[in-house]
């Protein structure tokens, strides 16, 4: 953990000790990510490709879709953020042979950190760095936004309805990031849980 | 806060866009063809629209793309938004003429 580039923080319990905490945060790590961008005019063969491939058609709007081991993050007209978990295998090869001419992917492998905050106050902690409608009735489960959380490009998504969100930043934000989501979850207590591996 | 209509991500703060220019402006098909004159038009001049202006945005921090919007500039109100490419949209309301 004593890595120069890596951000470092302990688990345990942050701001008020009483109670339940408002928000539980958990970093998940071991996943491979790759950015998938579609060529001029091939979306379309694009998403016909992964179809078949991974069982999971790459979005076309703002949202996640999951195939078997394999997840696309909308992350702009034809352009995604593919993950899944880490192997022996390449991702990007593996990505690379199924897209073939008809989109470019590149390893990110590395580049971001994986966070999921669950909790009764999650919506409140967000609502102090997320500028978008969180509310059921704007953002579901499986929701995608590319946008800002303390200023920071983040992509976020809903993962279940109670809710639980993900959240990818750029690793060296992570500490910004750390600092303000600290800080935001203070008053109603967060539970910092250890790194477990990425599942779907 | 002013919200903005991104035709890709729908309703988003104003922070996260940037303004880019005068939309509709296009490059003539031949340079060497052209006069001076004609050169600092596309190059220089732009409108100074009191009332509706179409105009180029860029979701900048979201996902990045470029747009184009119809802008009342006495009320900051934006009447529409349409993906890039597309032809501006005809507004309905009586005495609007972009």
């Amino acid at each position: 953990m004593a890595d120069a580039l890596h951000f470092t923080y302990s688990p345990g319990r942050l701001g008020r000790r009483e109670g339940a905490p408002g928000l539980v945060l958990q970093e998940l790590t071991q996943f491979a990510l790759a950015s998938v961008i579609a060529r001029k005019g091939q979306a379309a063969q694009a998403v016909g490709a992964a179809q078949r491939a991974f069982g999971a058609s790459p979005p076309t709007t703002p949202t996640i879709a999951a195939g078997s081991d394999i997840a696309f993050v909308w992350s702009g007209p034809g352009h995604w953020l593919a993950l899944g978990p880490q192997s022996t295998e390449s991702f990007e090869a593996r990505l690379g042979t199924v897209f073939g001419t008809h989109a470019s992917v590149f390893d990110q492998s590395g580049s971001r950190v994986l966070l999921e905050l669950r909790g009764p106050r999650v919506r409140d902690v967000l609502a102090k760095g997320v500028s978008i409608d969180l509310h059921p009735r704007a953002f579901r489960t499986g929701d995608v936004a590319v946008t800002t959380a303390s200023h920071l490009a983040v992509h976020l998504w809903q993962v279940a309805d109670e809710p639980v969100y993900r959240l990818l930043v750029v690793r060296t934000w992570f500490d910004s990031l750390w600092r303000w989501l600290a800080a935001s979850a203070a008053e109603y207590g967060c539970e910092v849980m250890a790194p477990t591996p990425y599942t779907l | 806060m002013l919200l903005i209509q991104c035709p890709y991500c729908g309703l988003r703060p104003e922070l996260e866009f940037a303004y880019a220019g005068q939309a509709h402006v296009a490059r003539p098909a031949d340079p060497s063809a052209t006069t001076p004159d004609q050169w600092t038009e596309f190059l220089y001049l732009r409108d100074n629209t009191r009332g509706i202006h179409a105009e180029r945005w860029r979701h900048v921090r979201g996902c990045a793309r470029f747009f184009n919007a119809l802008r009342d500039t006495t009320t900051d109100q934006f009447l529409a938004t349409y993906r890039a490419g597309e032809s501006m949209p005809v507004l309905q309301q009586a005495g609007q003429k972009p």
